[in-house]
C-alpha cells in the first residue's frame, strides 16, 4: 500500500445493519417531513429495505446518511411523479381542503407547517426538509437531490417564502371563516326566536 | 412613520418569521426522530436478513 493512502473502513452485513438501524429515526423524520403521515411510515420502511438490499453498492467510508437519504428521496420522487400523473393537485382546492394532520399528538403550529409543506412542489419540500428540518448542509442536500448547490439554495429560499405565504393565506381565511359563521349563527338564533314567538303567541280564533 | 423605518420594521418582522419557521421545521423533524422505532421496522429488517441467510 502506498504511504499516506486512505484506508476505507470495511463494513460487513452486521455492521451495515447496525448502522442502518441507527438511522431509522432519521429516515422516519425525513419521510414525515415530506409526505402525509399515512404514507410516511411506508416510505421510510421501503427506503430501509431498499438500502439493505443495495448494501453491496455502498462505498465504505462515504456519507452513509446521505446515501440512505438518497434512496428515500428517490423513492419519494418516483411516488410524487406517479401521483401527479394520476391526479394533478389543484393548489387552490388543496390549500382550502387539506386537513391539518392525522397526528393527534402534534401541536397546532406543527400541524399547520406540516400540512403547508405538502402544498409545496416535491422538490422544494425535499430541499427544505433536508436543510431546514434535518439540518443537512447545502452540499449534502445537493448530493442527495442530485442537483447543484445553487439549485438547492434557490429551492430552499423559494420554499420558505412560499410556506410563509401559505400560512398567511390560511390565517386570513380562518379570520374570515370565524367572522362569517358568527353572523350566520346570530341570524339563525334570531330566526328561531321569531319562530318560537309566533308559535307561542295565542292564535286569534277565527 | 417614514419609509426607511417602516422598511426596517418589515425586514425585522421577516427575519423573526423566518426564525420561527426554522425552529418549527426543526421541531417537526426532531419530534419524529425522538420517537421510539416502531416494531415493524426491525421486523422487516430481520425478515430481509433471514432471506439473505437462507
Amino acid at each position: 500500500m502506498k504511504p499516506g493512502a486512505v484506508v476505507l473502513p470495511t463494513v460487513d452485513d452486521v455492521g451495515f445493519k447496525a448502522e442502518l438501524v441507527k438511522l431509522i429515526p432519521h429516515l422516519r423524520a425525513f419521510a414525515f417531513s415530506i409526505s402525509r403521515a399515512a404514507e410516511a411510515e411506508d416510505l421510510a420502511q421501503d427506503a430501509m429495505v431498499k438500502a439493505w438490499r443495495a448494501r453491496a453498492s455502498f462505498e465504505p467510508g462515504s456519507n452513509f446518511k446521505a446515501w440512505v437519504f438518497t434512496i428515500l428521496r428517490n423513492q419519494h420522487t418516483s411516488l410524487a411523479r406517479r401521483a401527479w400523473r394520476s391526479q394533478p393537485l389543484d393548489p387552490g382546492v388543496a390549500e382550502s381542503t387539506l386537513m391539518a394532520s392525522d397526528d393527534p399528538m402534534a401541536s397546532e403550529e406543527l400541524l399547520d407547517v406540516r400540512s403547508a409543506m405538502l402544498l409545496l412542489s416535491f422538490e422544494q419540500r425535499q430541499a427544505l426538509a433536508l436543510v431546514g428540518a434535518a439540518g443537512l448542509s447545502y452540499k449534502e442536500t445537493a448530493e442527495i437531490c442530485g442537483c447543484a448547490e445553487g439549485t438547492v439554495k434557490s429551492r430552499v429560499s423559494r420554499a420558505r417564502a412560499e410556506l410563509l405565504a401559505i400560512l398567511d393565506r390560511r390565517k386570513h381565511r380562518q379570520r374570515v371563516r370565524t367572522n362569517v359563521p358568527a353572523a350566520r349563527v346570530f341570524e339563525t338564533i334570531m330566526a328561531e326566536a321569531a319562530a318560537m314567538q309566533n308559535r307561542d303567541e295565542p292564535r286569534s280564533s277565527v | 412613520m417614514n419609509r426607511s423605518k417602516s422598511s426596517k420594521l418589515e425586514q425585522r418582522n421577516d427575519r423573526q418569521r423566518q426564525t420561527v419557521l426554522g425552529t418549527t421545521l426543526k421541531r417537526l423533524y426532531a419530534d419524529v426522530a425522538e420517537q421510539p422505532v416502531p416494531d415493524g421496522f426491525l421486523g422487516l429488517l430481520e425478515q430481509a436478513d433471514r432471506k439473505r441467510q437462507s
